[in-house]
């Protein structure tokens, strides 16, 4: 294994006390009255200011992770506990960016990312500024005003992102957010998104299928695996930042993934 | 020619084609007599009818000045049928477009009862209410009401679930989020069914107005058609018409000054 890559083990005692806390995590659907599990015994810890990203194929259970820590799912077996509360219900303090457009529609983009605040008991001052500062921060000044509709998918993922980093988060989820964007704009995001969360200490779980994007983003990768139903390798990534995408260090990274994620397909097939 | 106008004037003579081609072919109808004048009168007998009906001062000749009462009397039946509409549609569609239970409950009989022509509750009405201004609000709540309930429960139903787990994870209650993103979010079906709701109101009008009743524009059309004043009846017709029109533009622009949500809407 990669010299920057390597296993943490559910036992090693993190430096800072765990922000995120899930243990036992169960979770199945019923369907014609047929028990699908999806998820079993997931156990993991993600501490202030981490940057996890959850990687794995499609079907392996990492957006149902995702909408559990969001509370839009309920879990069947198991706890989430975020700074020692328990999770059960979808709240500003674990805010989520949707691979799909989930802008209001009838929202300008100054309105869309004032949106949070307007429910919270702030002075219109203080809110006013606070959302200039935020369409400063994604470069949205001469947008404010238009709709979603007349922006692009990219300029649609800053002011979702907006939108959620104003209420200053406890934990960002993030269900791949950049999927469909082009690769140009994809790479635009993920820079905006890593100076935004540095800036900010931000603490970040991202799920996302793209070996190239977890190894750029995160300090540490929670491999899932559809056939164990959870995490199969806990990986930490020590490689510096600003990461250099063609580096050999980090081409080592993806291909030692690659072939882990090739690994499971085998055992699939078999 | 048509291809060296500008689009926008082009666009702004559209909707007046068929208007204007059939006024053409109504003139040239009557100026030719093919049809007699009392099956369709002139177009200038009906434009001094019209004035007369409009402007003239009351009682000076049969129908003269009348428009000002009648529109008054048909406003507020049309006003207070549509609205009593509103009230029941719009929360019984967004009940049944978000709650299975409710729509359940609701969709098999109101889509029964909505099968059942307006005239047939027409003698219903008569018994329950008599003749006079609750009857016809009745006919126009029961035929607007369709719309606006079909409308809003297809709006509340096709809302992306994503929108509502946004306005959740925003810190948006459930009681707060059907005001500031269901509503919002289901208001293009919403003003659709609205604006169906109205043009519906107008139509049955004439049916409530059938009843007896005194005033108001379709009971002068029913009164005309007795007396044989056919100019007086296509008077109605087009005035009707014309305040149809502008209560859909009316409502349509209300929508947008009171809703940011609306401005999306056709």
């Amino acid at each position: 294994m990669n010299s920057h890559l390597k296993i943490v083990h559910n036992n090693s005692t993190p430096l800072t006390p765990d922000l995120l806390k899930i243990e036992s995590l169960g979770k199945w659907f019923e369907i014609d009255n047929k028990r699908i599990p999806v998820l079993q015994d997931v156990n993991f810890q993600v501490q202030q200011g981490e940057i996890v990203c959850i990687l794995g194929r499609s079907g392996c259970g990492k957006t149902t992770l995702l909408n559990l820590l969001s509370g839009f799912l309920k879990l069947n077996t198991g706890s989430i506990k975020l700074a020692d509360q328990k999770v059960d219900s979808p709240g500003p303090d674990r805010c989520v960016i949707f691979q799909e457009d989930a802008l209001f529609p009838w929202l300008t983009v100054r309105e869309n990312i004032a949106f949070g605040l307007n429910h919270q008991t702030i002075k219109k001052k203080q809110k006013d500024r606070e959302v200039d500062r935020f369409i400063d921060l994604v470069g949205l000044n001469d947008f404010a005003n238009y709709l979603p509709d007349q922006i692009s998918g990219g300029m649609k993922q800053r002011v979702a992102l907006a939108r959620v980093l104003i209420l200053k988060p406890k934990i960002l989820l993030l269900d791949e957010p950049f999927a469909a964007l082009d690769a140009q704009t994809r790479e635009e995001m993920q820079n905006l998104l890593m100076e935004l969360c540095c800036q900010q200490n931000h603490t970040v779980l991202f799920v996302t299928h793209d070996v190239e994007e977890a190894v750029l983003l995160a300090d540490r990768i929670l491999l899932f695996d559809s056939s164990s139903k959870g995490i199969r390798e806990n990986l930490s990534c020590s490689l510096v930042r600003p990461r250099e995408r063609y580096s050999r260090d980090f081409v080592n990274i993806c291909t030692h993934i690659v072939s882990l994620l090739k690994e499971e397909s085998g055992r699939r097939n078999v | 020619m048509i291809q060296m106008m500008k689009p926008k004037s082009f666009t702004r003579v559209l909707p007046w084609l068929i208007p204007g081609g059939l006024l053409i072919c109504w003139f040239v109808i009557c100026e030719a007599e093919w049809v007699p004048r009392y099956l369709m009168p002139h177009p200038t007998d009906v434009l001094m009818s019209m004035s007369s009906y409009m402007f003239a001062e009351p009682g000076s000749v049969p129908y003269a000045g009348r428009f000002l009462t009648d529109l008054y009397a048909s406003g507020v039946r049309v006003i207070l049928g549509f609205l009593l509409a509103v009230i029941l549609g719009l929360p019984l569609g967004l009940l049944s477009g978000r709650l299975s239970c409710a729509q359940q409950v609701l969709g098999m009989f109101l889509n029964a009862l909505r099968a059942v022509p307006g005239i047939c509750w027409l003698p219903l009405a008569l018994v329950w209410f008599g003749i006079g201004i609750k009857t016809t609000v009745f006919l126009i709540a029961m035929a607007a009401f369709f719309p606006i309930y079909l409308n809003a429960e297809a709006g509340a139903r096709q809302v992306n679930p994503v929108i509502l787990q946004a306005g959740a994870m925003l810190g948006v209650g459930r009681l707060r989020g059907i005001f500031s993103v269901l509503l919002p979010a289901a208001m293009p079906n919403i003003v659709t069914g609205l604006r169906l709701g109205m043009g519906v109101s107008w139509a049955y009008l004439v049916l409530g107005e059938l009843t007896g009743v005194t005033n108001g524009l379709g009971a002068i059309i029913m009164d005309a058609r007795m007396l044989g004043r056919i100019d007086i009846v296509v008077v109605g017709i087009i005035l009707i018409a014309l305040i149809g029109r502008l209560s859909d533009s009316g409502l349509h622009s209300l929508m947008k000054i009171c809703f940011k949500s609306a401005r999306r809407a056709i």
